[in-house]
């Protein structure tokens, strides 16, 4: 999954070592998830986001939609 | 260089004092015959450990310290669950080397697999921290 993380690291002059440490985290999951290496749970996702004050969808992006299928219509 | 590195910096240091001086002790223990020594040390090294992360506030583990331990703890699981099918396998349908060993000998054999268990860990660990 990408995402903006080091884009709104850098917005906020941040470090990793820096965010990791606002978010109780080590400085190795920030690197990961910056590296797209390692996906964030929903609980850090959330912290992420709400620390840059963006919502999930503008920090994470999802890359492939089409394997979501489409819900049926109800009859 | 922040309080954050700097802290990070001295807690490195007292870990990995506690480890040369547990690691010593278990050596000067075996040598000496003497399990005593090799018990204070590993004590002596766990209370600086634990002082240490108190004192200092490190963030050691976090959430993808526990997937990757887990990834791990499950690759082990696999290994040996295969490894010691094989070697029932073996033992019951080529070669019976089990019944032909002494009781000390398979006591022997289950420790070294003891630590071969935890060092398979280690190297797993290791793998998938480099992965993820």
């Amino acid at each position: 999954m990408k995402n903006k993380l080091k884009v709104f690291r850098a917005m906020h002059d941040l470090t990793q070592e820096d965010l990791a440490e606002k978010l109780g985290v080590t400085r190795q999951t920030i690197n990961a998830i910056e590296k797209q290496r390692y996906n964030p749970s929903l609980e850090l996702a959330f912290k992420l986001a709400d620390f840059f004050g963006v919502t999930i969808e503008e920090l994470f992006i999802r890359e492939h939609r089409e394997d979501l299928a489409e819900p049926e219509a109800v009859q | 260089m922040s309080d954050n590195t700097n802290n990070k910096r001295i807690y490195t240091i007292w870990h990995i004092a506690a480890y040369v001086l547990s690691v010593s002790s278990v050596l000067a223990g075996v040598l000496t015959s003497n399990m005593i020594i090799g018990l204070i040390g590993v004590g002596i090294g766990v209370v600086i450990l634990i002082s240490a992360r108190q004192r200092y506030r490190v963030v050691t583990h976090d959430e993808r310290t526990l997937e990757i331990s887990r990834r791990a703890a499950s690759a082990v699981f696999s290994v040996f669950v295969i490894g010691l099918m094989a070697l029932y396998m073996l033992n019951r349908f080529v070669h019976p080397f089990i019944g032909a060993m002494s009781g000390a000998a398979v006591g022997d054999w289950l420790g070294a697999l003891a630590i071969l268990m935890l060092y398979c860990h280690l190297g797993f660990y290791a793998y998938y921290r480099w992965r993820m």
